[in-house]
């Protein structure tokens, strides 16, 4: 087993470098530079702008400030933000704790909201109740997020005014304790919700299709004939196999969190890693990008990393092979 | 257990939204404090790089000078007091307040003024403003409150500039302009504080209490970043926020959105003419758009009213000249230039005459229509349909801004194949900074303002003229007279100049709706809450 931990994550290796290598080509090839934004009609001669360009190392060729940044990168140095000048880890740092509660949210949302839809669905598959749970997932699955966002600011914010249009905490409000809390939690509902629609359409027609396989297996007629509720039986026995593969797309899922969602964190002012790359993209702060995606990339790897790991401990077959 | 968690949930959710706040004004619940929607510094608090949204650090900073409210926009005493200028425009004497102290205590004195305008315009220091206010050769300081600015050559436009915030010399003398850690936690001499910052989210200022003119009336101000304008108007009529400021907006105001809180007697709404240009560029290195003909054409067939209408919902007026504003006032905005109204017939007599008859199939040329998504791609579409009227075969195609910009600007793609539009707006309130938009010397290289490649020695000799120009009348009469020149040659087409809106909740009190210098903020230190 640890041999093939290791020859996994040996593996990986490349990957990451080839990964590192298109993003950095990636980002710094699309048109649009960093000093055209910030500078914009400050900028009235065309040595302004190289003079600008140099302060930046934005003159150097691509392949050296891609050596520069891998040096830096051995150190743990993922480079300074060009708008602000700080270092990027600490702006990125700063920017995690409310994409990890949001996306940590959302995938509870999700999940929990999911199966159970699945399972009702599941457990009368062709009814009515089914299709119609099956076309709310589909208009889930379907609706545009910002479409979708709007939406519920303009029921839930301003029709009726249950929940704040946007932002983490009320401003100028500096509450503490359990009142801070709980008006996080306030803020939370709405963005959460957009988040989760998705990932909700999406766990509930998987567990759907692998519940009713599930209920098909002969240990569920001994269940029924041991004269367990149809209740016990769909939701002791038969779900609790069904949920593998739920559990393979969450913990893939896992691994993109920390990306946040764009869109919703943008719409709701919500000040996440999703919204930072919005901005960083905007301004083309190539720093501030690269490292958001450096470090997205090594926690997808680290996700699948995981993910194998596990089934190779679940399944000796595949850890032989 | 499941339905344990479910209580657990409900018993959260009723507290969540019994102990949070509902429909209330901020401005009167949190004791003194206004919370406005931003946008974000872009590069740091200082006065000196900051460059795209520049009246914030008014906040923090003063200048020699103000400017006062819309809409007179005259220059009136900041830190000086008074100031001289020499006839020849190469000297500029000002006589400083007294009294007047740093957030940190020390005393503001001419050295201040000395070192922040060495600074200014020195390209190596890495200030922003380095090449558009006129160089300074050095600074006179004979006595601590009076400060003699000297000028490389005569800058009559200078004295407009002095609006920017003046840097304290014992903290900046030996930090660098743009890495230092003063650019997130300024001191300067000004009304506000900066106390708190989330780049990106939000700016928390507090009242200085040493202020010059008085500790502010408002304890608090929130500048809140809220990137969809929907949203944040939104949250404007939920109470959530007090007010906004328009500036810089990329997309438009929601005229739909500003219109119902007209309506609304909670709020005062101030609309006004703002200095900004939508022009449409013809680039002259273009063999069809280099003959005058065609860009007259050009301009005859293209419908403004209708752009305005349908596009700014009539929030816009049309102006005759590329470079200056409705907003300088009649003493340089000269009406009596040749105008283009929207003629087709004159259109197409001109494409004629310029050799482009209509083909078989009823076209002359194509043309690429460039622009970027949102308010300018609506323009376009207008735009496509007038010139395709009179039988210019056009396409359009969009860009995000980033990408726009270095194909006008840098690459200068875009007018090889069609005509592109850009807003510019000027920083003072003076031609003097836009006129580098058709000055010779900027055409021809990448990065450069003249996105036109327009060369015509005539307007260079007037620009530099104007710039030599002492008196303000003489001075005056040589905008005018390029002015004229531009209207006939046009380089580039004023489609519009938009208006602007000002919104905030009627029991704020003394704000003043301007366009330049620290805009509406500069208001907030008079201003108040009512009714806590």
């Amino acid at each position: 087993m640890l041999r093939y931990a290791v020859s996994r994550l040996v593996e990986l290796i490349p990957v990451f470098f080839l990964c590192l290598l298109l993003i950095f080509l990636i980002v710094h090839a699309a048109p649009g530079d960093p000093v055209l934004y910030l500078y914009g009609q400050h900028i009235t001669t065309g040595e302004d702008l190289q003079r600008l360009r140099a302060q930046y190392g934005l003159d150097r060729p691509v392949a050296a400030r891609f050596l520069v940044y891998l040096g830096g990168l051995a150190r743990g140095d993922l480079g300074r933000s060009i708008t602000t000048g700080h270092p990027v880890g600490q702006v990125i740092a700063s920017r995690i704790g409310p994409t990890v509660l949001l996306m940590m949210s959302a995938t509870v949302l999700a999940v929990g909201l999911g199966v159970l839809l699945g399972a009702v669905a599941a457990r009368r598959p062709n009814s009515l109740t089914d299709s119609a749970l099956m076309v709310l997932t589909l208009v889930g699955y379907s609706i545009p997020t910002f479409l979708l966002g709007l939406l519920l600011i303009m029921i839930f914010s301003l029709a009726f005014p249950l929940f704040p249009t946007f932002g983490m905490t009320t401003l100028g409000g500096n509450y503490a304790g359990l009142r801070q809390i709980l008006d996080v939690l306030h803020h939370l509902i709405l963005p959460a919700i957009v988040v989760a629609v998705w990932y909700l359409a999406v766990y509930a027609r998987i567990t759907r299709v692998s519940l009713i396989g599930a209920l098909r297996e002969p240990y569920i007629g001994t269940a029924r004939a041991k004269g367990l509720s149809e209740w016990t039986v769909t939701f002791r026995h038969a779900l609790r196999n069904a949920l593998l593969p739920v559990l393979t797309n969450l913990g893939l899922q896992l691994g993109s969190m920390v990306t946040g969602a764009i869109v919703t964190e943008t719409l709701f002012a919500w000040p996440g890693i999703g919204y930072l790359s919005y901005t960083a993209l905007l301004q083309r702060d190539y720093p501030v990008l690269v490292g958001i995606f450096v470090i997205s990339s090594i926690c997808v790897l680290a996700a699948n990393l995981l993910t194998d790991l596990a089934y190779a401990l679940c399944d000796p077959r595949i850890r032989l092979q | 257990m499941w339905r344990s968690s479910l209580r657990i949930a409900l018993l959260l959710a009723v507290l969540t939204l019994v102990l949070t706040p509902g429909r209330v004004s901020l401005a009167q619940r949190a004791g003194g404090t206004l919370t406005i929607i931003s946008q974000d510094v872009s590069i740091g608090m200082n006065p000196l790089i900051e460059t795209v949204y520049q009246h914030i650090p008014r906040l923090v900073y003063n200048g020699l000078v103000d400017y006062s409210p819309y809409p007179d926009h005259k220059i009136v005493p900041g830190l000086a007091e008074s100031w001289q200028v020499s006839s020849d425009a190469k000297t500029y004497t000002f006589k400083l307040r007294r009294g007047v102290k740093w957030q940190d205590g020390a005393d503001l004195t001419s050295a201040d003024v000395a070192f922040t305008y060495m600074k200014l315009t020195d390209p190596k220091s890495g200030s922003a403003y380095a090449t558009l206010v006129p160089a300074v050769e050095r600074v006179d300081t004979p006595d601590a409150l009076t400060a003699i600015i000297r000028l490389r050559e005569p800058g009559p436009a200078f004295l407009a500039w002095t609006w920017l915030g003046v840097l304290p010399k014992h903290i900046w003398e030996k930090e660098d302009l743009k890495g230092s850690e003063y650019n997130r936690k300024p001191i300067g001499s000004g009304p506000y504080r900066l106390v708190s910052w989330a780049k990106g989210d939000s700016m928390v200022f507090e009242a200085n209490p040493t202020y010059f003119k008085g500790r502010p009336g408002i304890d608090r101000v929130i500048l809140k970043v809220v990137p969809d304008l929907n949203v944040a108007f939104a949250a404007l009529e939920r109470g959530e926020l007090d007010g906004f400021f328009f500036r810089g907006l990329v997309g438009g105001v929601p005229w739909p959105i500003v219109e119902r809180l007209k309506k609304n007697p909670a709020f005062v709404v101030n609309e006004f003419p703002v200095s900004s240009i939508q022009n449409m560029h013809f680039y002259m290195e273009n063999p069809v758009l280099r003959n005058l003909k065609v860009r007259q054409a050009l301009a005859h067939a293209i419908d403004r009213p209708a752009v305005i209408n349908n596009v700014l919902f009539g929030k816009g007026v049309i102006i005759d000249n590329p470079v200056v504003s409705l907003t300088f006032g009649p003493d340089l905005y000269n009406t009596n230039v040749q105008k283009y109204a929207h003629d087709p017939a004159k259109a197409n007599k001109l494409l004629d005459e310029a050799g482009y008859a209509r083909a078989g199939n009823g076209t002359r040329f194509p043309l690429v229509i460039y622009g970027t998504p949102g308010a300018r791609a609506k323009m376009d579409e207008i735009i496509q349909e007038n010139l395709r009227a009179v039988g210019i075969e056009t396409t359009m195609e969009n860009f995000e801004w980033g990408s726009y910009d270095e194909r006008f600007r840098v690459t200068k793609v875009l007018g090889k194949t069609g005509i592109f539009s850009v807003l510019s707006t000027p920083k003072v309130p003076n031609p003097d900074d836009s006129l580098g938009f058709v000055y010779g010397k900027n055409a021809k290289v990448s990065g450069g303002r003249n996105f036109s490649d327009y060369v015509n020695p005539k307007i260079d000799q007037l620009i530099e003229q104007s710039r030599r120009e002492g008196d303000a009348a003489k001075r005056a009469e040589l905008y005018k007279q390029i002015q004229v020149i531009l209207a006939e040659d046009l380089p580039m087409f004023p489609i519009y100049s938009p208006m602007g809106v000002d919104i905030w909740r009627a029991n704020v009190k003394g704000l003043a709706t301007s366009e330049f210098g620290g805009s509406t903020l500069t208001s907030l230190e008079g201003a108040r809450i009512e009714g806590r």
